[in-house]
């Protein structure tokens, strides 16, 4: 059996959903119209509703007045008739009914309500008699008025008149009531209309001018407008509001733009003062590389004067000086010999920066060759030591003096720093790291270094080991340091005591280089 | 034929049924001809009025005496039983004017009828009580010729009455015109209607 | 070329300890050497006049060492201007200097010398320097006699 479905809620709410929509998007105007003209045609409709009720009600009472009169009369004149038993003469009393119009039924009845004589408009309809008869009173059956009176003769009740009208006067006054009300109401409800599209303006006019003038500022940005107050009353405040509220916007922008400007020109301040300082700094710092240059580099002369005149000295009097003094000759040029050694070193360390290059594309395969084949042949030679390149090094972006120095310098530590007997085995590779710098290895079995010694061996004549041991002067790895440095890379060893080291350090890859570490990467990926 | 002694016996049965209803019948004190005389003689009193010596007070007990004799005389005593407490009514039936001790108290009432049986009565009681306001009623031919003022008469099978107004004026009497327009016959001073 | 006759060298050096330096390392060459030292560029150049004049005194040089590092006239200016000078041109000039700087090397090949020495603490090594010079110069080139 399919479940009844209950339509009454769902079209409730389609009716105050129809209303709110329709109300939603009105305008001011034609809601207050719509509101006064809603109320306006409620009130007439329930003025214009009682006062038919109330017409209706009062036709009813003249109608039973009018009809209870007549029985009354009736019944006056029938009392002999009907005390007499004269049925004739209560006919023709009957009789004086014909003249109301609406009367369908008129009768007497003795005191037992047994009719006794009867008048009926349309003759043959004998259906009009009322059921049943009552004392004194009327009653209105469905479409008929029935009216009874007792016939009272000297106090007894005798007999009873009844007459029955049908509504017909009733209704048409009725009708013709409602009629003219309708009209009323109608002509109220234009005039109403009317009336209340022109004063409607009065509410409506300054809200849409305020509005409008809303609408104006949010798009137009333009603050200084104001609205103009034309009556004392809510509006009015609001339209104050309005304007007091546009003062505050004003003020605030304002005084936003003032701040802003005052904070713009501390900010410029304080750029100002940290660029000076920035470039007080980088005066101060080039002051010092250029004062390590120079001064490394006029210490120089002097040094190899020392150093030459010195050697000069040993040699021609090598054999006129007793063994003491020689060894204190020897002690005293051996210091020189240092000496000139550091300022070199300092110069060196110095130039890295001040002497620096532009990077550019530098293929460290063919670095490393020249390095074997040139500066670095002889030691290799000696040692018969292996170079070897696994596998193909990348490229890498740099200054090209510098990253031959640095590889130089380690790959000369690690032949330098073997153990006798031992044939120096050197790997140098490389890989791409994810931040696209290039990170080279270069691999020894050399002596090693102790971890505490790690950050040690890079610091600036920092030597691990006597002259006697091994000879250096210190600055080697502090180079390859600085240089790294200038390149924005890192440098670092590990390496187990005894057995060898891994000196490591990144490099700006060149640009191929990260393309290719990429698609590699992508490559390996998928596999 | 054999059937002839049954026969009999069932005539004698009829016979004797019929005329036990007839005794029944005439048991029974229902007359109703003279219930609608004692109705109409009580309403004539209620459409008459009497000067104010012989009714001072519209309570007074009214009384109403009846002459005559034969058993639906006594329908009238009722009368005075279906009477209201506010319009009181005494009836006094005589049974012939012969037996009435004192014409005289004839003169007491209000309203007077006169039966037929007292046929040869009625010029003398009429003659008695002409001056006191007394309201006759009669059913005889010739009453209001004889001077009274009410008579029953039969019309088309209903009880109906006509009025000597003239009796009436002599009497004092004002009879309402409702009463006299329901009148069969009235007499006035001019004309025999 | 016969080793007979020693060469001409004209130092142009102002410190006195380099002189004394390349003098050292001079002695002890195969080839005899006629050392000749001024002190500054004026010097070598009215040196030079001397020689175009013919004096004996001033015999001309073989080879010209030169420092670049000297107070008033610098080597450069010099070598600029004996090499503008025609008679004068032909003469080598060896730049012997403190300076590495590759600036300095280049503008002194600029300038037509014929050499760029690094002027060294190790008495040895300039020793060495001074004999393959002088080996080369005097042993394997002919030079322009007067």
């Amino acid at each position: 059996m399919k479940p009844k479905i209950d339509m009454t809620i769902p079209k409730r709410r389609a009716f105050s959903r129809l209303i709110a929509a329709t109300s939603h998007n009105m305008t001011i105007n034609h809601k207050l119209v719509m509101i006064i003209m809603l109320t306006c045609v409620a009130t007439l409709i329930i003025a214009g509703g009682t006062f038919t009720g109330y017409e209706w009600n009062i036709l009813r009472q003249l109608m039973v007045m009018n009809l209870s009169a007549q029985a009354e009369t009736l019944a006056e004149t029938c009392k002999a008739a009907v005390a007499f038993d004269d049925a004739e003469d209560a006919k023709e009393t009957l009789s004086s009914l014909k003249v109301g119009p609406s009367i369908v039924f008129g009768g007497i009845y003795d005191e037992e309500g047994k009719l006794i004589s009867a008048y009926y408009r349309y003759g043959s309809d004998r259906g009009v008699q009322p059921n049943s008869v009552q004392g004194d009173g009327y009653r209105f059956e469905g479409d008929y008025l029935t009216v009874f009176k007792c016939i009272i003769l000297d106090g007894d009740v005798i007999g009873t008149v009844c007459i029955r009208s049908d509504l017909e006067p009733l209704r048409r006054m009725l009708f013709s009531s409602i009629k003219i009300i309708l009209i009323i109401i109608g002509v109220s409800l234009l005039a109403a209309y009317f009336i209340s599209s022109r004063l409607q303006s009065v509410v409506s006019q300054p809200i849409i001018k305020l509005t409008e003038l809303a609408k104006a500022i949010s798009e137009g940005k333009d603050y200084a407008v104001r609205g103009v107050k034309v009556s004392n009353d809510e509006i009015g405040l609001l339209i104050d509001a309005f304007n007091e509220m546009l003062d505050e916007i004003q003020h605030r922008d304002h005084a936003l733009v003032e701040a802003n400007k005052e904070l713009e020109a501390k900010v410029a301040e304080r750029t100002a003062d940290l660029e000076a300082m920035i470039e007080k700094l980088n005066r101060s710092n080039r002051q010092l590389q250029e004062f390590t240059y120079v001064a490394s580099h006029d210490l120089r002369e002097p040094l190899r004067k020392i150093s030459a005149f010195g050697q000069l000295l040993a040699a021609s009097l090598s054999d006129k000086l007793e063994s003491d003094d020689r060894e204190n000759l020897d002690f005293m040029i051996d210091g020189a010999n240092r000496m000139q050694q550091m300022v070199e070193a300092l110069l060196t360390y110095s130039r890295i920066t001040t002497k620096g290059v532009d990077f550019e594309t530098i293929d460290l395969n063919e670095v490393v060759k020249e390095l074997t084949s040139f500066e670095l042949a002889v030691k290799i030679e000696e040692t018969n030591a292996a170079v070897e390149l696994p596998e193909p090094l990348h490229h890498v972006n740099c200054d090209a003096t510098q990253v031959r120095q640095l590889l130089q310098n380690l790959i000369a530590n690690a032949l330098k720093y073997q153990k006798t007997g031992v044939i120096p085995k050197i790997t140098i590779c490389s890989s791409v790291q994810d931040d696209g710098m290039v990170r080279v290895e270069v691999q020894d079995n050399g002596i090693g270094i102790e971890e505490e010694q790690y950050n040690n061996v890079f610091t600036m004549f920092r030597r691990l080991h006597t002259r006697q041991e091994y000879e250096g002067t210190g600055i080697g790895l502090a180079v390859c340091k600085k240089i790294v440095e200038r390149h924005g890379g890192d440098i670092g060893v590990s390496s187990v005591y005894r057995q060898g080291s891994t000196f490591w350090f990144t490099m700006p890859a060149a640009q191929e280089v990260t393309v290719n570490a990429a698609s590699q990467s992508d490559s390996q990926a998928t596999l | 034929m054999s059937v002839k002694p049954y026969r009999t016996s069932q005539l004698t049965v009829g016979v004797a049924f019929v005329l036990c209803a007839c005794l029944v019948v005439a048991a029974s004190e229902t007359y109703p001809e003279h219930e609608v005389k004692a109705a109409f003689l009580y309403n004539f009193m209620k459409f008459t009025d009497w000067p104010v010596e012989k009714v001072p007070d519209s309570n007074d007990i009214m009384t109403i005496f009846v002459v005559g004799n034969y058993p639906e005389c006594k329908t009238f005593k009722d009368i005075q039983e279906k009477s209201s407490e506010s319009n009181p009514v005494q009836v006094r039936i005589f049974k012939s004017y012969e037996q009435i001790d004192d014409p005289n108290t004839l003169k007491q009432c209000h309203v007077l009828f006169i039966c037929k049986d007292q046929k040869k009565h009625v010029g003398r009681i009429l003659n008695l009580v002409k001056d006191s306001h007394v309201l006759t009623a009669g059913e005889d031919e010739g009453f209001l010729e004889a001077g009274g003022i009410i008579n029953f008469v039969e019309y088309q099978e209903k009880l109906r009455f006509e009025i000597n107004i003239p009796a009436a004026s002599e009497a004092d009497l004002k009879l309402r015109s409702k009463l006299l327009k329901l009148a069969k016959r009235v007499i006035t001073d001019d004309t025999e209607s | 070329m016969e080793d007979t006759k020693p060469a001409v060298v004209l130092l142009v050096e102002d410190d006195p300890g380099d002189q004394k330096l390349v003098k050292y390392a001079l002695r002890f060459q195969q080839h005899q050497s006629n050392l000749q030292i001024v002190g500054t560029g004026e010097e070598a150049i009215e040196y030079l006049r001397q020689c175009k004049k013919g004096d004996e005194s001033t015999p001309r040089p073989d080879i010209i060492l030169l420092d670049l590092n000297m107070p008033g006239m610098g080597g450069k200016k010099f070598l600029q201007n004996i090499k503008a000078d025609d008679e004068l041109s032909t003469i080598p000039v060896v730049v012997v200097s403190t300076s590495d700087e590759k600036q300095d090397i280049e503008e002194s090949y600029k300038l037509h010398a014929a050499g760029y020495v690094q002027k060294s603490d190790n008495l040895d090594k300039l020793r060495r320097i001074i004999q393959k010079l002088t080996q080369y110069w005097f042993a394997t080139s002919m030079l322009v006699k007067k």
